[in-house]
């Protein structure tokens, strides 16, 4: 059995608490967070390595697939599982496991946690918990997307709160209580009610499908289970699986719960309020990484497991997708400061992921989940373009910048690269992912009737152009004011951040089959009811 | 057998990359470095179109795809699904586009070398046009339509920064907002073709829709027997795309504005060669307008008519808008916007003839204009560049006489109008009478045309007049504006030369070629030379086209240069003055633009922000609200009620602990309210929505 997947934990969590002990300065806490978040980086890279190259093979040898008794009658392929029975009495077990669906997010985890630290190198205020809180963030974050138990799962979504709501409530600006609280009440009536549903699943059904799949008929917690019980169900013949009235309830309140950190319109004015207010890397990981863990849970739980639910309602995810991604479009281009532009520009970008779900293609389906990954690479670049020009120029205020094309240059081309790879330019990494979303709903099986509603949607990819050119007019272009004249462009270590994602933002845009092949697996293997197959 | 004709696209690419990084530290901000990637390319282009020549001779033809690599994966088990990848189309028109365009580009790029000397930030132009330069050769070289379209939106991209180059003047940061968002419009509808076309074929690639089309048992076949609409639909979203690529009515008012950039942008992108490449993406498509004969279905019509139509319309309008500028770019962009109409009208006219039975003749003659509009419209473009260089203004009434002081761009822009204006021999009166010709040919079957072929001479008219217009008000009579103009530097004059020797020739090399319609063409070969052995109606139709042409140079004579005929007589008369005012507001459509944008689109989005701030979020607050009052009610409960109990009891440890408790514990009831507040709505959700799809499903 492999421990590369615990390391994962264990080393953000031990770099937690050596932080917040040995931190006894500023230096001390921002080099040790760096060291263990680095270390996480570099065994997530060779991680990543394994599912695009099976060179890398010797160090934890080669990617098995788990198979569960009967692999034959169909089963999920999961990665590197580990598993250890935690309340056996309950059915609660200690299962990570990844796939071509958490990899990518996983990898994202301590890559953008690092990326945080080196920007934020010149944090002054309470460095030692700062630091601290940023690897039990980036512990929390990865438990989730590894977790293939339920009530691990379930506890890893609630403990992610814990570090935001202190990030945002200690380090945030003026407004922060409100927003930290906000936060918090918002997204834990969301986790609630998922773990409304969660309890549902394990009643409903667990101990008939545990009996069926393992051999064991006490109620569990085990993911896994529902994962083969489901692609048994789907495959032929069809294995006999929740009923569809069970699922619908369930499907619905676990869609509330992934719509809520998603975020979608309506349950999306969490996220504005508590962007604005978070610090920068608290912004980049709530963006980059938090709010993919509702595209994350619509796919593992929604799609893997409550298939006949999905094909079903795929219209619920269609609407609330169609409607987040054309009003927030709008509602951006009324934005006067730069960081809730940005926020609502991610909640039009989540909407694609609502989309291409909705689309049940397998070309939509990819791109959403590529859509994931390559949205929380941009918004980085985003959220700390929104900290470095507060930190040169002392606001935000699109209406107070002006001239800084010619004031700031090097912050300036950043802008720029990462304007144009959020609308999705070709040759950027998000065109492909809003591409394939496109063109899955425009082919999905069940679509056909509502087929040219994708017009709708691509309204708003004019308005996302829009309201990125239009503020690059007002913030770069014009004659320099006075006060500007002496502002610092980027300071080392964001210019480095910077290259790093801007050359990754570029390497997926122009190679992105590299990304796509593990998607790919992923949704042939796992969904494979999926239309266009 | 081409895998070198990657190197076309690399060297600009590389020249991108080695300018953008360390640009900045060569001397000319990397100019050089611009210069050589295109010679290099030019190289590799021209010993392609020689082996293309030498393969297909005269009248043949050469196809062939080189592979690249894989962009997206196909998908298993979906009949005729290819992954979707990056590959070059080699055939006679990508290399004959490609030698073009590599060509124009280096000529360019070594103007530039003087035109932009005294600039600040100059690396960043010659990093941006490297970049473009790649993307337009991307562009003509795709074997696929999403490939053509990434490489199409790289050219929007540095369209953009270059029109906003010099970024402190607010008009260039318009001009470039409004250039990107209205070829945006263009763009998705173009991609929505994208999407119609791999829902029907499974695959975006010429070659594999051409062969589904043909043949009875694909996929493709049968899709479009089950909808033949399609055929119309995905042509005429294609030319969406075209329409705002090449600035057609109504996606044309970025392209006046446009000229905001340096005029070698103008010449390269806005003339030469990104606005052609919505005529190549029209061109492309007629694989969609005139359907291989195996396939049992109706010739688009419709698509081919809107094609025309749009073209001989937008010709004439935009050329009347010329006649009121006075800015020399204006002038030039206007005169774009009708050549390039003048390209559509040929394919709208080429596709017809040909799915009737017809020649290739109008699809010959569209690209043939392409081919010379491209020299003389650069020449142009950049004659003007070199009067802007001296006398340090775009405005015509500031000039004049200019001809004593810039002798050579006096000559050169002479021999640019002449060109433009189609007299014989210069180029623009070959392939501009020919596409004349083959609408009338067209108008047999279809009178509209005949329509449209009268808009086509009266837009020649309109054409010579305000060439001439420009030509006089900027170098006849004396000179109004303040300074001394000298002429340009070699470095500058050089092209000029160069392209004034093409304006001459490139019309003539049709003889060459026995025909330029032996050289591109669609279907069969047309090898006939420009005005030999065709019938003597030919002749009169090219005499009226050059007859109306050199009435307009006269009228303009007299109106701007002996002012026997005074321009004011004509503007004194109401009637006259409001035409004027009309054509200089350019009809109105972009304030009617400016209106949707600004007005009602931010009007919009500022009420759907008022919305989401009051609406969306009040009843988030007032839930909030809602919890914090029930959790007051329970604090007062746990006060008085149970702590009332617990105070009965005199209980001092019990008491100080339960005080402890409960201050610690006030806000977590908050919460707890909330989430209890917020599980009964969803409860409720959960249970209506299931008790409807139950009552859908009819159990």
């Amino acid at each position: 059995m492999s421990y590369l997947l615990s390391l994962l934990l264990v080393i953000p969590f031990v770099g937690f608490i050596v932080t917040w002990v040995g931190g006894v300065n500023q230096k001390a806490a921002k080099w040790l967070a760096l060291a263990f978040s680095l270390a996480a980086t570099v065994l997530a890279t060779i991680l990543l390595a394994s599912f695009l190259t099976p060179g890398l093979d010797f160090l934890f040898g080669p990617r098995v697939a788990e198979l569960p008794p009967n692999a034959n009658d169909g089963y999920v392929p999961l990665y590197f599982v580990e598993r250890y029975p935690w309340v056996p009495q309950l059915g609660m077990n200690y299962i990570l496991g990844v796939d071509g669906l958490s990899v990518p997010l996983l990898w994202l985890t301590p890559f953008l946690t690092t990326l945080g630290i080196v920007f934020s190198w010149t944090e002054e205020r309470r460095p030692k918990e700062f630091f601290a809180l940023l690897l039990l963030l980036e512990f929390s974050l990865s438990g989730v997307f590894m977790a293939l138990d339920f009530f691990l799962f379930f506890v890893f979504w609630e403990l992610v709160l814990i570090p935001m709501f202190f990030l945002i409530g200690i380090w945030g600006g003026p407004n922060r209580r409100y927003a930290s609280l906000k936060f918090l009440v918002y997204t834990h009536v969301g986790s609630v009610i998922m773990l409304l549903s969660i309890f549902g699943m394990y009643w409903a059904g667990s101990a008939e499908l545990n009996a069926a799949i393992y051999g064991s008929s006490t109620r569990t917690f085990d993911m896994t289970v529902f994962l083969h019980g489901a692609i048994r169900h789907m495959g032929p013949p069809a294995a006999s699986y929740l009923q569809i009235g069970a699922q619908v309830p369930i499907f619905i309140a676990f869609l509330f719960g992934f719509a809520v950190k998603l975020p979608s319109v309506p349950f999306h004015t969490w996220l504005p309020d508590a962007h604005v207010e978070a610090p920068t890397a608290g912004s980049v990981l709530l963006a980059g990484v938090l709010l993919k863990m509702g595209g994350y849970g619509i796919f593992r739980v929604n799609f893997g497991m409550l298939p006949d639910a999905s094909r079903d309602l795929w219209w619920v995810m269609g609407i609330l997708g169609i409607v987040s991604m054309v009003y927030a479009a709008f509602v951006c281009l009324a934005q006067v400061d730069l960081k809730r532009l940005i926020a609502y520009s991610s909640i039009g970008h989540m909407g694609f992921v609502l989309l291409g779900a909705s689309s049940l293609h397998i070309l939509g389906v990819e791109g959403a989940i590529f859509q994931l990954f390559n949205h929380g690479l941009i918004t980085a670049v985003l959220f700390m373009l929104a900290g470095s020009v507060k930190h040169s120029t002392g606001t935000r205020n699109i209406p107070e910048l002006r001239g800084l094309g010619k004031a700031l240059p090097q912050f300036s081309f950043v802008l720029i690269v990462a304007f144009f790879a959020s609308l999705g330019l070709p040759g950027f990494n998000s065109f492909w992912s809003e591409f394939m979303v496109f063109v899955g709903s425009y082919s999905g099986p069940t679509l056909e009737p509502w087929r040219r509603l994708v017009i709708v949607p691509l309204v708003s990819i004019v308005i996302t152009a829009a309201y990125y050119v239009y503020t690059m007019q007002r913030v770069l272009f014009g004659e320099v004011p006075e006060k500007y004249k002496d502002a610092h462009d980027l300071p080392g270590h964001e210019r480095l951040s910077y290259a790093v994602l801007l050359g990754l933002i570029l390497a997926v845009g122009i190679f992105p089959v590299w990304w796509l092949s593990m998607i790919d697996e992923f949704a042939r293997q796992v969904l494979p009811w999926l239309g266009g197959v | 057998m081409f895998e070198y004709a990657w190197l076309i696209l690399l060297f600009p690419l590389f020249a991108f990359l080695i300018v953008g990084l360390v640009g900045r530290r060569l001397p000319q901000g990397g100019g050089h470095v611009a210069v050589g990637g295109i010679a290099a390319s030019l190289v590799v282009s021209g010993y392609l179109f020689w082996e293309v020549l030498g393969q297909g001779a005269l009248g043949g033809e050469v196809h062939t795809t080189v592979d690249g690599y894989v962009w997206i994966p196909g998908i298993e088990g979906l009949a005729g699904s290819q992954a979707i990848h990056v590959g070059l189309l080699i055939d006679n028109l990508s290399a004959l586009m490609l030698l073009l365009v590599s060509f124009l580009c280096l000529l360019i790029f070594v103007y530039s070398l003087g035109y932009m000397r005294e600039e600040e930030g100059k690396h960043r132009y010659y990093a941006e046009v490297s970049l473009f330069s790649a993307g337009m050769l991307g562009t003509v070289s795709a074997d696929n339509f999403l490939q053509l379209m990434v490489f199409w939106e790289i050219m929007g991209l540095c369209s953009y920064l270059l029109i906003g180059f010099w970024y402190h003047k607010p008009e260039a940061a318009k001009a470039a907002k409004k250039a990107f968002l209205v070829t945006r419009v263009g763009d998705v509808i173009f991609l929505v073709g994208i999407l119609v076309i791999w829902n029907t074929f499974h695959t975006l690639v010429f070659d594999e829709i051409v062969a589904q089309m043909a043949d009875s048992g694909s996929e493709g076949f049968a899709a479009l027997l089950a909808a033949p609409q399609l055929l119309t639909i995905i042509p005429l979203l294609l030319f969406g795309g075209a329409i705002g690529k090449s600035a057609q009515f109504p996606l044309h008012a970025w392209l006046p504005d446009a000229m905001e950039g340096p005029a070698t942008v103008s010449a390269l992108i806005h003339a030469a060669t990104m606005v052609k490449a919505g005529v190549y993406l029209t061109a492309r498509s007629f694989i969609f307008l005139v359907p291989p004969a195996a396939l049992p279905l109706e010739a688009p019509t419709v698509a081919i008519l809107v094609i025309a139509v749009v073209g001989g319309f937008t010709a004439f309008f935009a050329g009347t808008m010329a006649l009121t500028a006075y800015d020399i770019k204006r002038v030039l962009a206007f005169s774009t916007i009708s050549q390039l109409a003048y390209m559509f009208l040929g394919l709208g006219a080429g596709a017809w003839l040909l799915t009737h039975g017809g020649e290739t003749l109008g699809y010959t003659a569209a690209l043939f204009h392409l081919f010379n509009h491209a020299f003389f419209k650069a020449l142009l473009f950049l004659s003007a560049g070199s009067v802007i260089h001296a006398v340090h203004t775009n405005d015509m009434r500031e000039m004049g006489g200019l001809a004593r002081h810039l002798p050579i761009t006096s000559k050169v822009m002479l021999v640019g109008s002449l060109a433009l204006a189609g007299i014989v021999p210069f180029s623009g009166f070959f392939s501009k009478g020919e596409v004349l010709s083959a609408t009338f040919e067209a108008a047999h079957e279809a009178p509209v045309f005949y329509l449209l072929y009268a808009l086509g001479v009266l837009t020649a008219l309109l054409t010579a007049f305000y060439t001439f217009r420009m030509w006089l008000m900027t170098f006849h009579g004396e000179y109004r504006g303040q300074g001394h103009p000298h002429e340009s530097p070699a470095v500058m004059t050089a092209p000029l030369v160069v392209l004034a020797g093409f304006a001459v020739a490139s019309g003539l090399l049709a003889y060459g070629m026995n025909g330029f319609g032996n050289l591109v063409f669609f279907g069969e070969p047309h090898a006939q030379m420009p005005l030999v052995g065709v019938p003597l109606a030919e002749y009169a139709l090219e005499g009226l086209t050059l007859g109306v042409a050199l009435l307009g140079i006269v009228l303009a004579w007299s109106v701007y240069a002996t002012r026997r005929i005074p321009a004011e007589r004509f503007t004194a008369a109401p009637s006259g003055a409001f035409l004027h005012r009309l054509l200089s507001r350019r009809y109105g459509i972009d304030d009617l633009y400016d209106a949707i944008g600004a007005k009602a689109v931010a009007g919009l989005a500022r009420a759907l922000d008022w919305f989401d701030r009051n609406v969306v979020d009040g009843v988030v607050n007032v839930v909030g609200r809602g919890g914090l009052a029930a959790a007051a009610g329970t604090d007062a409960f746990d006060r008085r009620v149970v702590d009332g109990a617990v105070n009965a009891l005199s209980l001092e440890t019990v008491r100080a602990s339960w005080r402890l408790r409960q201050r610690q514990t006030g806000q977590v009831q908050t919460y707890a309210w909330m989430v209890v507040f917020g599980i009964v709505i969803v409860i409720v959700l959960v249970v209506g929505v299931s008790w409807f799809l139950r009552l859908q499903r009819g159990g």
